[in-house]
């Protein structure tokens, strides 16, 4: 028998079928994405992206910013909407009103771009100012949909990159060194650090699918360096030296500050500076070719400074002592060359410290000779000249010290070596290698990265003592004679009341072919103190001054105004008040 | 036993509740996938939107981090050596000389400690996170087993 209301139940199926199948075929859709817009992304599409990791910041050793990024943006558009929307007028007119880009040439670019061509470059480096004030208006525009077509700036859009921005302008300028829009580094620390400065930029193809976001890669910004340079003391001895080089008329000039117990440059300067924001006055410096950074990288005969360097390899070797007398009779003779004083005078019996404080040719060609000739050699090496210091900027030269067995030396070299001709150094090299008399021995290498700081995470760097040229008793001995001869009337004019400090000038005559220019020196002084707990070391050299040829007359004041400006700066009382200080 | 055949012999001669039988089964099918279905909507769609946020997030991370070092970079030029130093000598202060300082001793006063911009690096860096962000359920079982 067939159930008669069968039928019923067949049609309740069906129709719950039915049901059944189209909430099924519901969520098939939304699961198929039927309701996106038409230009959703496929799951496996990409987009080709260009990383660019922000360069690190560079700090001075108090956390001023000496280097840091703008954001400044990439002007493009689309032809396509500009086309559909008829708004290239309206786009030029307001990019030109708030960037320094002319209407003219927007409009033709516009008009000119070719019918296959879509996308349009207009302009780059576009500021954050102006970038600001046009999205304000496309912001605006977007609240005014009634706005006609041909009013809105439908097609426009700005991508947004650093660029490297020195707020400071010049100040340290010769140490920093300078970045190119290619966001390479050239000179001083951009260029020494720029692999860890630049991050690891990169282009990668980064999925689209938002159910893959998390495969978007997050860039992480270069590294960030804290520099031993302090910003108060170099804008100090920039305004020495600036002063000094207008008064003395000098050619060029070198100040350099190091702390001497552990190597810190806390400044150092040489002209010209630069704006390093300002790439045309960068590149109008050069055009003599003037080395970036003298300090580092122009060597020169320095002169009686070096005279410290063979005072302590006599008193090392035993040579000498503190008391061991010379008779100076105006002349000396080494490798059948007779070599004159300064004044080409005779000074009579006069001990280490008589010979140091009138600085006399004839008695450090004597002593040269007392030293010995491989044992002066092995000290001078031992110092570290003829070699790079290895500090952490580009471009240090390494001078020349001749040898005996080289081509060009001669026996002659021992004796003008002595008191710092025919061979040559930077000064950074001198600083270097006074380290080691002002720090008991111990010579520090300069440098000027204090810390670097990396995944949020600061690691400070430990300073390198990279020999040990003479013992402590002769670097005391050395310092106590060039503080004798710093205190003495000679030195006046570097003295600095209040405070034992040692140093020594150096008037140094300028090799030219065939001899050396009768009426042209270079004018060096190097002085550190407080001797008994040395806090700054300062290297001075003004490159043919025409004030005056003589150190003690031009460069030993400018010593004087540093150490006057660096006891106030780093806060050190004088000896007396230290002393009483420290003992209570 | 007699019951049972009666049962079952009663529902053989009732076509209609094989074919309820079917249409529910058919439905509890259908309601199953439909369930399963929906959850996978709703799961991916959350999954979806999550990632929205997600690139959304890292744009306004770039976009934050240009208006940072921009701010950074026009605080830094406000306070920049030459303009700071303007700004003193319009306010009429003069660079102190070394004879006009007068040093004192101040008990208990610290110098001011080297500049840092972020923690210092650590060798071993110590354990920060607790063992509950850690451990698997079976090892807060066995932690919690032990006396």
């Amino acid at each position: 028998m067939i159930d008669p209301k069968r039928w019923r139940y067949q049609i309740i199926q069906l129709i719950l079928g039915i049901i059944g199948v189209l909430i099924i075929g519901k969520i098939y859709s939304y699961q198929n994405n039927s309701i996106l817009p038409d230009d959703w992304p496929d799951e496996g599409e990409y987009r080709y992206v260009t990383l660019s990791p922000a360069r690190g910041d560079i700090y001075d050793r108090n956390g001023n910013l000496l280097a840091g990024n703008l954001t400044v943006y990439e002007v493009v558009v689309d032809m396509d909407i500009v086309r559909a929307n008829d708004n290239a007028e309206s786009i030029a007119l307001v990019l030109s009103y708030n960037t320094e880009l002319d209407y003219g040439e927007l409009i033709q670019n516009l008009y000119d771009a070719p019918e296959e061509q879509r996308y349009l470059f207009l302009a780059d480096y576009v500021p954050y100012d102006a970038y600001k004030k046009i999205d304000l208006i496309m912001e605006d525009l977007k609240l005014k949909p009634e706005t006609p077509s041909e009013s809105t700036l439908y097609g426009l859009f700005f991508k947004p990159h650093y660029q490297r921005f020195y707020p400071e302008h010049s100040l340290a300028s010769n140490n920093i060194g300078y970045v190119l829009r290619n966001n390479v580094g050239h000179f001083g620390i951009e260029q020494n650090f720029n692999s860890l400065l630049a991050g690891i930029p990169s282009q990668e193809w980064v999925p689209v699918d938002p159910n893959r976001a998390e495969e978007i890669p997050q860039v992480e910004p270069g590294t960030t360096l804290i520099l031993t340079i302090d910003r108060e003391i170099q804008s100090s001895i920039e305004t020495i030296l600036e002063n000094t080089l207008d008064e003395s008329g000098a050619e060029s000039g070198t100040i350099i500050v190091m702390d001497p117990q552990n190597g810190e440059i806390l400044a150092m300067t040489s002209n010209p500076h630069f704006d390093l924001n300002n790439y045309d006055e960068i590149y109008a410096s050069f055009s003599n070719e003037a080395p970036f950074n003298r300090a580092i990288s122009q060597a020169y005969e320095p002169g009686s400074v070096l005279k410290i360097l063979t005072l302590s390899a006599a008193l090392d070797t035993g040579a000498v002592t503190r008391d061991t007398t010379f008779f100076d009779s105006g002349s000396i003779v080494v490798g059948g060359v007779a070599l004159y004083n300064w004044d080409g005078g005779a000074w009579g019996s006069q001990d280490m410290l008589g010979c140091t404080m009138h600085s006399l040719n004839v008695c450090y060609a004597w002593i040269a000779t007392q030293i010995g000739t491989d044992n002066f050699y092995a000290y001078m090496k031992k110092f570290g000249l003829g070699h790079t210091t290895g500090i952490d900027m580009a471009g240090e030269a390494a001078g020349r010290l001749k040898l005996p067995g080289d081509s060009d030396w001669y026996m002659v070299d021992l004796g003008t070596n002595a008191f710092g001709q025919g061979l040559s150094v930077t000064p950074i090299q001198m600083v270097m290698a006074a380290s080691a008399i002002a720090n008991k021995g111990n010579m520090v290498q300069p440098h000027i990265l204090y810390a670097k700081v990396e995944n949020g995470v600061q690691q400070n760097l430990s300073y390198e003592v990279v020999g040990k040229p003479i013992s402590p008793q002769t670097a005391q001995t050395t310092t106590d004679i060039l503080a004798d001869s710093l205190s003495s009337e000679t030195y006046e004019a570097a003295m600095v009341n209040g405070y034992r400090l040692a140093g020594k000038t150096g008037t140094a005559s300028i090799p030219v072919f065939g001899g050396y220019d009768p009426s042209l020196t270079n004018a060096s002084f190097i002085g550190w103190g407080p001797v008994d707990d040395p806090k700054f070391m300062v290297y001075i050299w003004l490159e043919k001054p025409k004030s005056s040829t003589w150190s003690s007359e031009v460069a030993s004041p400018v010593f004087k105004e540093v150490v006057e400006k660096l006891v106030v700066l780093m806060g050190i009382p004088p000896d007396q008040i230290r002393l009483q200080m420290a003992g209570q | 036993m007699k019951k049972i055949n009666q049962f079952f012999q009663t529902y053989i001669q009732a076509p209609w509740r094989t074919q309820l039988q079917w249409i529910g089964l058919f439905m509890i099918a259908l309601a199953t996938i439909g369930i399963v279905s929906a959850f996978y909507v709703n799961v991916t769609s959350r999954k979806a939107l999550a990632g929205r946020e997600i690139a959304a997030a890292k744009e306004n991370i770039l976009a934050m981090q240009h208006y940072i070092s921009e701010l950074e970079s026009e605080i830094a030029a406000a306070g920049s050596t030459k303009i700071m130093q303007d700004r003193a000598a319009d306010m009429g202060f003069i660079p102190a000389e070394p004879e006009e300082f007068v040093y004192i001793i101040v008990p208990g006063y610290t110098p001011k400690p080297a500049f840092s911009l972020a923690p210092k690096a650590v060798l071993n860096p110590a354990t920060v996170l607790l063992p509950e962000y850690t451990e698997s359920l079976f090892d807060w079982f066995i932690t919690r087993g032990q006396p």
